[in-house]
């Protein structure tokens, strides 16, 4: 008998059927992968097992017996537990106080706080996650604070662990160590839901695998009776080409030069702290890190939205440091911004509007204030072409188009404007394999062409996949260089922690003349 | 999109349902809709239009309309009146009124006085009177204007302040020999009232120590309040308002500090006021009720007093000092006396008030 | 937010007709009816009282042309602050610029009266609309320095402007009498009326301050829709950070969306002046509220300029039947005030409610988990 049954689950948004009469079981001790691209409704089906919303129709049984979970309280009371993407922490509190968090064991209304420690150590120890019951969340790394999570769970009494795309912020190394968590849960009796649309994890980790597209389950297969790409072909409904050929890189002179770059971050901490790079024409520099450790803060100072504080950027010999937007623009810089809903494009507006913003001033779209609608529609019509927007008309709202054409509608802008310098950052973010396949091929098409293309990425399979140079950058500074030849994931996973994930440092120097003898070193330009 | 078509459906449904009740009351108040039942031919129409202050203001909209009502309870003549929303409404008012055959139309505040000018010319066989207002020649035939001495009544009330405040009939009154005066908006008639209090403080309590402030504002009481307790504040015992609804928060300010007494104005606003008794020693009265009346009971002679701006002061009974009320028994004949003798060397021309203060 | 979830949102041609037109629509019949039901509650016939209205509103030409002298400063009120919007600015500040357009139009108005009127009534409009724009000038200076919020500091300068102007016309611009007003413009420089301008036509209030708020009306929509200027505030509106990142100036955008915006009630109170009150009145606010009142035309509207025109038409309408009503049916004019109060809560209530739609709509594909690599 599974100990959680969801059966024909319907859940209605306003315009969308995010879950079509959905059906999933799990078996006692069994890990099921639910995979599927971002939309396809994997977290709107958990959510509802979790009492986060309600269902429009369907039925839940939890051991063979019907039950009703409104909120995630009786889930919680059902022995079923999630994990979220973004954790649900509070900062300044320690490990054991937030485990505790809503069930504070309590004497007369005073929390017994002994008591709860030694509840934690004892889950800690049975699982094997190890974890300091003391340490203060705030100062704990990413895949710490997921274990303390996980831990919270436990401590309510899950049974059923669901976890909401939980490699998406670990490094190579923690994400292993995750999985082993996984394992050794399983082991002990527990269930887990891995939501996922990663297709090695699946591979690598899950007993089965279940596969969701448009609101609805296309498929369910096992690891062993398919593989990568059989797993992308019913996640996307079609063949895809999972990694695309990369040719010899021809680096030319130096375009983007950026010397010892200091920005300031929140809270009068040091976003940046001396950062040096250079991105010469015909080359992909990726920069690798966890996310927060600076890439945001060193996009923006480069294309002008935020001021640094010392340092200089220089682009063919023309100091840009402190250039607003505008003149980054003029001066041949292009960006396609890591949120392309917040920065890149105006969801009201049509994509003919869209594709002229930054240029929405120049010949031939206006002149004198007054703007060209013929002009902008033209070269509307001919970006949408070049670059495959799905789209019936240049007219449609921004808004109203898929992630992956509205990503290509900020690609046909940056590029199109044949940009001296391309900044990318997390380029594919949110896309289907469909929509990452054709990004990927117009960045490398766009590098053979002579332009230097800066690429910032969480995704550390993709900056291996296009660079010629990967940078790694943890803490506001670049702490390490590959060439790509050179590069694997366990070292670059390495530098990516700090150097701080146990294990032993990777052996060999490093190449490409980087400094990084004693890891984590100082970056190029020597600045700390 | 489920979700939507539901919103609407609910909205069709209040809607009909909104139907449905208009269906069951609308013939029930059928009969009784309307008073405005034509009146024989000989009996006069006579009308109003109040400025944006509306009726319910205690003062001169209300005061009008009341002289109106009793025209049409002694006189048997019809009455109706417009309130105004905003300044254009003075004119289309006026305007719907005149060719509804109504005659004479009273046009209430000095804001209406381009307004009544321009509809007096051009309808010349309706007539109008204007309240407060001082028409500019040539006057129109059709047209009075009515104004009042508001020194007079002002000059009253100054004197019992000016003599209250040396004395000592009740606990608030201080030592400080201050009074204070709070005027709406700095307009001839409030300014007459200023000028006449003053006067008449002076006339018997030389070095009385007399605090004018102005509000900007009919409407405000909070400012109204704020500058009662300024005056309080710098020891005037006795306030008078001349401010309208301001002048509600002045009053406020008088009774909630238990520090001054409050002196009234246009009607008795003993009347009107909330629980005024403890606080409220005399109103200036302006007695516009009056003055319509009589305009009417002229025209019904048919003997309109078209072409001149008439003036009513306290020999034509027009203005005047109400009772003072729960303070009848405490006010020291003294001050009564006074009061008195004013009054009647002002109707005998043995004093003149001054309606300016230079 | 990705091909799944999108495809299925296109709504039918007949939903996006309701939301846009019917919303507005069904807020004045909701509005209308719940004022029936007080009219019924307070002993009258709701039927005689908008028939009345309807006749006082529309039944010749006189009363259609009392509709469109009231529309007239709405209509330019409601573009000021729907410009505004456009740009995400809530010029709740209106009242005060248009008090200053009003002064600035009574004093030019006796400067400028000895230039024929071909010159001086253009300038006349040209320096209002200044000083209107000088009036949100400040407020708009301080959002793009220092980011205070508009709504207080236009606030606060529509105070300023109305004891300002109270002072000015106690004292240096006083009439003579002791009224509080400037002195009456000659006739060279008031906006004629349609009844001077086309024979035929009975004597109406309506003015050529109407024309000049459609034509107000076709330059918002042509500076919004053919210009870079109209295309930054737009974007800046929308979006600010993809618009800052597309190179425009969100500081210099917001001074020149704010000014436009005083400018234009700054010009609605000098067609005020010119074509109605022909000089200013201190407290020239107080009852008619034109500033504010824009906001709920331009709300109802649906900060479109179409949109607004008609808007300002209906609570025109409403406004100039109400005299009717009052005199006929025996029905205060102050339902009328609760009616269009009624309007303006169901039309927000309509924004409050796609509001939460749409926040709905986000926070589910939010945790569909959009923002992972």
């Amino acid at each position: 008998m599974p100990v959680l049954e969801l059966r024909e689950i319907t859940k209605v948004f306003p315009g969308v059927i995010a879950n079509d009469r959905v059906s999933l079981a799990l078996e006692r001790g069994e890990i099921v992968a639910l995979l599927g691209e971002n939309g396809a409704g994997k977290s709107t089906l958990m959510n509802v097992a979790y009492g986060l919303l309600s269902d429009d129709g369907g039925e839940i049984l939890v051991d063979g017996k019907p039950v009703r979970i409104r909120s995630p309280r009786d889930a919680i009371a059902l022995g079923i537990g999630m994990v979220h993407q973004h954790f649900m922490l509070v900062a300044p509190l320690t490990v054991t106080e937030n485990i505790i968090l809503g069930h504070e064991p309590a004497r007369l209304g005073i929390i017994d706080r002994p008591k709860a420690r030694a509840r934690v150590v004892e889950i800690s120890a049975q699982y094997g996650l190890k974890v300091d019951p003391d340490a203060v969340v705030g100062g704990l790394s990413v895949g710490m604070q997921q274990r303390v999570e996980i831990l919270k769970a436990l401590y309510q009494g899950a049974r059923i662990l669901i976890l909401d795309e939980p490699t998406a912020v670990l490094s190579p190394q923690e994400v292993r160590e995750l999985f082993g968590v996984i394992r050794s849960l399983v082991t002990a009796g527990l269930s887990v839901v891995l939501i996922t649309h990663k297709l090695d994890e699946v591979m690598g980790a899950a007993d089965r695998v279940v596969v969701m597209r448009d609101g609805k389950v296309v498929g369910e297969t096992t690891p062993s009776q398919t593989d990568q790409i059989g797993l992308a072909r019913m996640m996307v409904g079609r063949d895809v080409v999972l990694s695309v050929e990369k040719g010899e890189s021809h680096a030319g002179e130096p375009r983007l030069t950026i010397t010892d770059l200091q920005v300031p971050g929140e809270r009068g901490l040091e976003a940046l702290k001396g950062v040096s790079l250079t991105v010469r024409s015909g080359e992909i520099v990726g920069i690798a890190g966890v996310d927060g450790n600076g890439q945001t803060e060193l996009v923006e100072a480069i294309v002008g939205l935020r001021r640094p504080s010392g340092g200089s950027i220089d682009l063919k010999g023309r100091d840009i440091t402190h250039a607003a937007p505008r003149e980054t623009i003029h001066a041949g810089v292009s960006h396609v911004p890591e949120d392309r809903h917040r920065r890149g494009l105006v969801l009201e507006f049509d994509l003919a509007e869209n594709l002229v913003l930054g240029d929405h001033r120049d010949a031939p779209y206006a002149s004198h204030g007054i703007t060209d609608a013929q002009a902008i529609s033209e070269t509307a019509r001919q970006r949408i072409k070049d670059y495959d927007v799905r789209t019936p008309s240049e007219h449609v709202l921004a808004g109203a188009l898929s992630g992956g054409n509205q990503q290509k509608l900020v690609l046909a802008r940056e590029l199109g404007r044949e940009p001296g310098v391309l900044i990318a950052a997390q380029p594919t973010r949110g896309l289907d394999v469909g929509a990452i396949e054709f990004v990927h091929r117009r960045l490398l098409a766009e590098r053979d062409s002579g332009t230097a293309i800066l690429l910032v990425s969480m995704e550390l399979e993709e900056v291996m996949t296009l660079s010629d140079r990967i940078l790694v950058m943890y803490g506001g500074q670049v702490v390490a260089e590959f060439d790509s030849a050179d590069a694997d994931e366990e070292r670059i996973g390495y530098y990516m922690t700090g150097g701080k994930v146990a294990g032993a440092a990777p052996a060999g120097a490093q190449p490409a003349g980087t400094p990084d003898s004693a890891p984590p070193a100082p970056p190029m330009g020597g600045a700390l | 999109m489920k979700k939507s078509l539901r919103s609407v459906l609910a909205l069709v449904i209040v809607i009909s349902m909104m139907a449905l009740v208009l269906a069951g009351c609308t013939p029930a108040s059928t009969p009784t809709g309307s008073t405005t039942t034509p009146p024989p031919a000989a009996k006069l129409k006579t009308a109003m239009v109040t400025d944006v202050g509306g009726l319910g203001d205690k003062s001169f909209n209300d005061l009008s309309w009341a002289g109106l009502q009793k025209a049409q309870t002694d006189l048997g003549v019809s009455a109706k009146v417009l309130e105004s929303k905003q300044l254009a409404d003075y004119e289309s008012n006026l305007t719907q009124l005149a060719s509804a055959g109504y005659s004479p139309i009273f046009a209430v505040g000095f804001l209406m006085q381009d307004a009544v000018t321009k509809i007096a010319t051009s309808t010349p066989n309706t007539n109008f009177g204007g309240i407060d207002i001082f028409f500019a020649d040539p006057i129109p035939k059709n047209a009075v204007g009515l104004n009042f001495k508001e020194q007079e009544a002002g000059y009253l009330a100054g004197i019992v302040a000016g003599l209250a405040t040396k004395g000592n009939f009740d606990a608030r009154l201080n030592a400080a020999n201050t009074i204070g005066f709070v005027g709406g908006i700095a307009i001839p008639p409030v300014q007459r009232y200023e000028a006449g209090f003053v006067a008449g403080a002076k006339s018997v309590n030389p070095s009385v120590k007399v605090i004018s402030l102005y509000a900007g504002a009919f409407d405000d009481q909070a400012k109204g309040k704020e500058l009662g307790l300024s005056l309080i504040s710098q020891g005037a015992d006795i306030v008078f308002a001349a401010a309208g609804q301001t002048g509600i928060g002045t009053f406020n300010a008088c009774q909630s500090s238990k520090k001054a007494l409050f002196i009234g104005v246009d009607t008795d606003q003993y009347m009107t006021l909330t629980n005024p008794g403890d606080t409220i020693l005399t109103s200036a009265v302006k007695k516009i009720d009056t003055a319509v009346f009589s305009v009417v009971k002229d025209a019904v002679d048919g003997k309109f007093p078209g072409g001149q701006n008439k003036t009513f002061g306290l020999a034509e009974d027009g203005v005047g000092l109400s009772p003072y009320h729960d303070f009848d028994a405490k006010v020291p004949a003294a001050i009564k006396d006074a009061v008195t003798k004013a009054m009647a060397d002002i109707k005998s021309g043995a004093v003149t008030v001054p309606s300016s203060l230079k | 937010m990705s091909e799944a979830t999108k495809s299925p949102t296109v709504d039918a041609w007949w939903m996006r007709l309701l939301t846009t037109v019917g919303v507005p629509l069904l807020s004045v019949a909701l509005a209308m009816a719940i004022g029936s039901v007080i009219i019924v509650f307070s002993g009258h016939d709701p039927i005689a009282a908008f028939s009345a209205l309807l006749q006082g509103a529309f039944g010749g030409w006189r009363q259609i042309g009392e509709t469109i002298m009231r529309a007239t400063p709405l209509m330019l009120t409601g573009l000021a602050v729907g410009f505004g919007f456009r740009a995400n600015l809530f010029n709740i500040g209106a009242e005060g610029q248009l008090i200053l357009g009003s002064l600035g139009a009574a004093w030019l108005g006796l400067l400028l009266a000895p230039l024929p009127p071909i010159l001086s009534i253009p300038l006349i409009l040209i320096g209002a609309a200044l000083f209107g724009a000088a009036w949100a000038f400040i407020p708009a200076l301080l959002k793009a320095k220092v980011g205070a919020h508009e709504v207080i500091t236009t606030m606060m300068f529509s105070w300023m402007a109305l004891y300002l102007t109270s002072w000015i016309v106690s004292g240096p611009l006083a009439d003579k009498g002791g009224i509080p007003q400037t002195p009456m413009l000659s006739g060279a420089v008031w906006l004629p009326t349609f009844d001077t301008i086309i024979p035929g036509l009975p004597p109406m209030r309506a003015h050529l301050g109407f024309l000049l708020a459609l034509l107000v009306a076709v330059g918002v929509s042509l500076v919004l829709r053919r210009t870079t200027l109209g295309y930054e505030v737009r974007a800046v509106g929308f979006n600010p950070s993809a618009a800052q990142n597309g190179g425009i100036s969100i500081p210099l955008t917001t001074i020149y969306a704010l000014c436009i915006s005083g400018a234009l009630a700054g010009l609605a109170g000098a067609s005020e002046v010119l074509g109605v009150t022909h000089r200013f009145f201190d407290q020239v606010s107080a009852g008619s509220g034109f500033g504010f009142t824009g906001i709920a035309v331009a709300l109802l509207g649906k900060k479109n300029p179409v949109g607004i025109l008609f808007a300002a038409l209906l609570f025109g309408a409403l406004s100039a039947g109400g005299g009717t009503m009052q005199l006929e049916a025996d029905v205060s004019q102050k339902i009328i005030t609760i009616v269009q109060g009624l309007i303006i809560f169901f039309v927000g209530a309509e924004t409050i409610v796609t509001w939460f739609i749409k926040r709905r709509k986000r926070l589910a594909l939010e945790r569909e988990g959009a923002t992972n690599a």
